[in-house]
């Protein structure tokens, strides 16, 4: 997969977990956000926000590599 | 596919059904799948010209299901019910389970391609491997003809240079007795006897030149050979045809030790100077003097005549040394694994329809190549010898390109066909998810409803939960196999993480179903489900699109 797809694909998985954290923000008043019900879906959401934020550093990490790769390859 | 899942437990659990029911139970099955026949017969024909792949899978299955007469089965096991014949009834029952599983394997035609796409990978890349292993043998086997090869060039060199300084020798002591015999009397014949010694130091000259390249020669191929066992290390395996050169390098360091060729040529160069200082006397007529250096060119002939005998000796102990046994022994050794190689890529063909395996016909011609080196040096012609292995190598380098290229277009095939195989779970998943999604709203108004006019949830509202939570569980299994398909590619860390985080959203809702919570959490995150199922199925659709992205 080129890492310009992935990168949209982690992009697109922002912006669901960007629009769910709005929709939760609208949906569920201050002080209700400590009951159980709340709290499962503001854990849900943190969740996915460390998984997009784990594949982003992942990524940046195989784009850093491609780089030096290209870096060493090229003549000095 | 739903539908025979459904047929299946129906069918698995009638068994412990009684009586009326369990008849009841088997007919619902018997006109189920009667129905699921009608049918797949009628995508088969509907589907022939838009998407003539799937309906040559359906083809397949309804063909299964004619052969396998499972219609017919299903009616004999109503009657043995009916009879109350429970046992035979039990029996025929396996028979339909069995009968229908092989019908979903065949329906599942997708999984079993990319199985099959798997398999002939592994097949392939055994092999390769395989003729990797021999390339390094055969090359090892040729490194050690081609020492064996250019110690007996070296000899050969030797032998004639050898003869040359015999031959100078010859000339310059007939020189001198004719230069001695001339006495003082030499005067008009003193211009013809320095002419002569200059004809022969020029030959020194030449000489020199050529002793001293075979020296260079000599010095450049111990450090080759340092450099080698340098980076090989000292971990030479049993039997390795190139330990004699290694005995080889033992015995190089002696001749030099003893006084390389280098000594031959300063020898040789010192002739040609006192060659020189005789041709100046006699040009000045003074013959007695001219004696005196020409004596000296004698000794110095004599001493590298002395030096190159010594060298020459080395080297033919050395060539006695060359373990060609050892060396002959490999040889069959690499062409015994070899031919056992194309035996046995001959013999997985027969499960490919007698597809011919990449690279086959090289081995298989490698062989005789082999054959023939082993011939060439039990006749001890490591020069003839070492052609044949080279033709034998590059066979088998023919062999494992061939078998790189044909492992390279599978994984491509491979890739393409996960995508697809991903993109068509996805999209039922995502049908699925938006139908259990609807459902499960309803349930939510209906729950309302019903708690309005009493406290507690009732039973019908309960089994539609179970029902619903049910619906996400196979969908989380679904992204299940998915993640397995995903594995089998593994091209892409994203894809994995995605689906990971769509089973656990699958299972939570289920969770949530199951304990009939059809509020606006659940809903809320079934809409985020599907709004993730719909990206990822974009995202796919988009690389099959561009194809696979390669």
């Amino acid at each position: 997969m080129p890492l310009s797809a992935e990168l949209k694909l982690i992009q697109k998985m922002q912006q669901i977990v960007a629009k769910a954290t709005k929709e939760y923000d609208g949906r569920v008043p201050a002080e209700r956000r400590t009951e159980a019900d709340a709290k499962a879906s503001a854990q849900a959401l943190s969740r996915k926000q460390g998984k997009v934020e784990d594949l982003t550093r992942k990524l940046a990490d195989k784009l850093n590599q491609n780089e030096e790769a290209r870096g060493a390859g090229e003549p000095r | 596919m739903r539908w025979i899942g459904v047929f299946v437990a129906v069918a698995l659990f009638a068994g412990s059904l009684l009586g009326q029911e369990v008849q009841e139970k088997q007919e619902q099955a018997r006109q189920r799948f009667a129905a699921l026949h009608r049918k797949m017969q009628e995508l088969q024909v509907i589907l022939s010209t838009t998407a003539p792949e799937e309906s040559r899978v359906l083809r397949l299955g309804n063909r299964h299901v004619q052969e396998a007469r499972i219609q017919d089965d299903l009616d004999g096991v109503g009657v043995l019910l009916q009879a109350e014949r429970w046992d035979e009834a039990l029996e025929r029952m396996g028979e339909v389970k069995r009968e229908i599983e092989d019908l979903i394997t065949l329906l599942q035609n997708k999984d079993v391609d990319l199985e099959k796409l798997l398999e002939e990978i592994e097949r392939l890349t055994q092999f390769r491997d395989r003729v990797d292993k021999l390339i390094d043998e055969q090359a090892r086997a040729k490194r050690a003809s081609a020492e064996a090869e250019a110690l007996e060039r070296e000899l050969r060199e030797l032998e004639a240079a050898k003869a040359k300084v015999g031959e100078l020798l010859e000339q310059q002591t007939k020189l001198r007795a004719a230069t001695n015999d001339a006495g003082l009397s030499v005067g008009e014949k003193a211009p013809e006897l320095a002419d002569k010694q200059g004809e022969l130091r020029k030959l020194a000259e030449e000489l020199t030149e050529r002793l001293d390249k075979l020296a260079k020669a000599d010095k450049d191929k111990e450090a080759d050979q340092s450099a080698k066992e340098g980076k090989e290390g000292k971990s030479g395996e049993a039997g390795d045809p190139e330990k004699g050169s290694e005995n080889k390098a033992d015995g190089k360091a002696d001749a030099a030790s003893q006084g390389g060729s280098c000594d031959c040529a300063g020898s040789c160069q010192g002739a040609a100077q006192a060659m020189a200082q005789a041709q100046q006397k006699l040009q000045a007529n003074k013959p007695e003097s001219s004696l005196e250096d020409q004596d000296k060119a004698i000794a110095k002939l004599q001493e590298a005549l002395g030096d190159l005998d010594k060298l020459s000796e080395e080297a033919r102990r050395r060539l006695l040394q060359i373990p060609f046994d050892q060396q002959i022994k490999a040889q069959e050794q690499t062409r015994v694994a070899t031919e056992k190689l194309a035996d046995d890529m001959q013999a997985s063909e027969q499960g490919e329809q007698g597809k011919p395996t990449p690279g086959k016909k090289n081995v298989q011609q490698s062989v005789p190549k082999q054959k023939a080196a082993a011939g060439q040096l039990k006749e001890r012609r490591p020069a003839k010898a070492k052609q044949d292995q080279q033709d034998a190598q590059d066979e088998l380098e023919q062999a494992k390109k061939e078998l790189e290229d044909a492992l390279a277009q599978l994984r491509q095939e491979m890739q393409d066909q996960v995508l697809r195989a991903l993109e068509e779970r996805l999209a039922a998943m995502l049908a699925k998810q938006r139908e259990i999604s609807a459902l499960t709203k309803v349930t939510d108004r209906l729950k309302g409803e019903a708690l309005t006019a009493a406290d507690t949830v009732p039973a019908s509202i309960k089994e539609r939960c179970a029902k619903e939570a049910e619906g996400e569980t196979w969908l989380a299994s679904q992204a299940h196999d998915a993640l397995k398909l995903l594995e089998e590619d593994g091209t892409t860390a994203t894809y994995p993480v995605l689906f990971e985080e769509l089973r656990t959203d699958l299972t939570t809702v289920a969770d949530r179903l199951t304990a009939c919570d059809t509020g606006a959490t659940t809903q809320e995150m079934q809409r985020q489900i599907e709004e993730m199922m719909t990206m990822l199925l974009d995202a796919l659709r988009k690389q099959i699109e561009e194809g696979g992205g390669h």
